[in-house]
């Protein structure tokens, strides 16, 4: 038993272990920890921790060492370029109607004057127009409200809802509903017969196409965030992050791989 | 004083029950230190409507407001309906029959069933049908409705109880004066039982209070003060269903508040209705 207790002790020393913190922007949290956990069954010598606290967050903690890598869910700003931002994979919002309505197209001014209940009938049809809105704190409920411009206290919504799958089922029974998804879970749904369909943003498609491409315009860049030089467990597990090897896992959380 | 050997009969007992009151008491622990500081309290309760946690608006009125009249709908809607149940599955039906046994173990599956079928009903049958009338059709109505299905067999089954409780000779000196199933039900049963009714509806009450998932996919969950039938509301569970997940700090701390007040809005229903059960057991 005793010997058992110095071996343990003996390799535990050998092998110490390395830890690698993250911080920063809830959105790209879940996807790190996911490919943390695959990370750390293939290397025992190290134990990831990831944690959230916003984006901003997480580059002034790279910045400021208290992080070995930040998660950011923009690119980089000007003021940042003491630091490297890699792009770990792009992020989506489609602007969803039911298959019924035969609007193809909005603008940003429409969307603005829909979900401020400015206009309030569709006019195709002159029908009331259901809002639907995500809840406070989603990622994708910020991205929008960001793109818009808009502080949610000045959005006039009917239905407010959690995840994309609610919001899918929610527009299927509201011929006159109006919603926004990830756009991974709005091409699915279409491409499974969903009465749902996507309408075009400023005449761009909202495609996993048009994200990688950089044309459609409600779109943003899922970053992590490393300073300069780093150290070579670290750059490790970077690479890992940043290999096409996590394609499934980065659409099951409907955000759009960059290949 | 117990003799040692019924403790070791009862400690198993003793083990159950002190595991119950410590997990409990570690939920209010958990819940306390969340909160941070309980002081703040009159902060949540403003009675200016605005829930914005993000921009540093936090009122839980029209939140705390919405979840009683939801559940006090509900009950108001399925204590008659399940009322008549009870009685027809007693005194109307053949005893062991075909009919009484099916319907009885429907009813018993139904009140098991998970409440988020009953939500995906109320959101592809209930709600176009009010909107039909007015759209978008989610709100206090749908979710009362919901609600009221979720619960009804629930009171269902506690009702039967309360009415085999009463003495059998009530219902045989009834027949033989002759007295309608009505009158015996309206003025006889249900003044006799009174007590065990209401105590029963007070069950169902902190059933409903509690709902979930069934009611935000209902309810619309615009936080609103529930003025109107029609107008979308949302329900505190609804609040800490949606947001709980994405909530970092104050806006934590707020939905961990509106726990707290839930849980104690619960366990005020479960003394009440002590307090009235030991009174009936008095008489």
């Amino acid at each position: 038993m005793r010997l058992l207790i110095v071996l343990y002790l003996f390799t535990f020393n050998v092998f110490a272990i390395d830890k690698i913190h993250l911080t920063g922007s809830s959105t790209v949290a879940p996807l790190m920890t996911e490919i943390a956990k695959a990370y750390e069954l293939k290397n025992d010598n190290i134990r990831i921790d990831v944690q959230t606290g916003g984006s901003t967050k997480g580059v002034v903690d790279t910045r400021k060492g208290r992080n070995e890598i930040g998660m950011a869910s923009r690119a980089a700003k000007s003021s940042e370029n003491d630091l490297i931002f890699h792009t770990l994979a792009l992020d989506g919002i489609a602007i969803i109607v039911h298959k019924d309505n035969p609007t193809q197209n909005i603008t940003k001014s429409e969307l603005i004057t829909i979900y401020t209940g400015k206009q309030k009938q569709w006019p195709h049809n002159s029908k009331d127009i259901s809002i639907i809105h995500k809840a406070e704190g989603r990622s994708t409920q910020e991205l929008f409200l960001a793109y818009l411009g808009l502080k949610n206290s000045q959005i006039k919504a009917d239905i407010v809802i959690g995840d994309n799958e609610q919001a899918i089922k929610t527009l299927m029974n509201l011929p006159n509903g109006v919603g926004y998804v990830s756009i991974g879970t709005a091409e699915y749904h279409e491409s499974i017969g969903t009465p749902i369909k996507r309408i075009q943003l400023e005449k761009i498609t909202a495609s996993t196409k048009n994200v990688k491409n950089a044309s459609y315009p409600l779109s943003r860049k899922l970053s992590l965030v490393t300073k300069k030089d780093i150290p070579d467990h670290v750059k490790h597990f970077l690479d890992y992050s940043l290999s096409n090897e996590h394609e499934e896992l980065i659409k099951g959380l409907y955000f759009v791989p960059l290949k | 004083m117990f003799r040692l050997s019924e403790w070791f009969k009862l400690s198993p007992l003793f083990l159950a029950a002190a595991i119950t009151v410590s997990v409990l008491t570690l939920i209010f622990i958990m819940i306390l230190s969340e909160i941070q500081d309980l002081a703040s309290l009159p902060a949540f309760i403003t009675f200016n409507g605005l829930w914005f946690p993000t921009e540093g608006l936090f009122d839980l009125t029209p939140m705390l407001l919405s979840t009683l009249l939801i559940a006090v709908c509900a009950l108001v809607f399925s204590i008659p309906i399940s009322i008549v149940q009870a009685y027809w599955l007693i005194f109307i039906a053949k005893k062991n029959g075909v009919w009484s046994i099916l319907v009885k173990r429907f009813i018993e599956v139904f009140s098991g069933f998970p409440s988020v079928v009953f939500g995906l009903w109320g959101l592809t049958e209930i709600v176009p049908l009010i909107a039909k009338w007015t759209s978008p059709g989610f709100g206090l109505l749908a979710s009362a409705v919901v609600l009221a299905a979720m619960i009804s067999p629930y009171l269902t089954l506690l009702f039967e109880a309360n009415f085999l409780s009463a003495p059998t000779q009530l219902k045989l000196v009834s027949n033989s004066l002759g007295i309608t199933h009505q009158k015996f039900l309206f003025q006889i049963l249900i003044p006799y039982s009174i007590k065990r009714l209401v105590q029963s509806s007070a069950l169902a009450l902190g059933r409903g209070i509690g709902e979930t998932m069934a009611i935000v996919m209902v309810a619309g969950n615009v936080v609103n003060f529930p003025t109107d039938f029609i107008k979308p509301i949302r329900t505190i569970t609804g609040a800490i269903a949606l947001e709980m997940g994405y909530a970092v700090d104050g806006h934590r701390s707020a939905l961990f508040m509106a726990g707290f007040i839930l849980l104690v809005l619960s366990l005020l229903i479960a003394f009440l209705t002590q307090d009235k059960m030991e009174q009936h057991d008095a008489n």
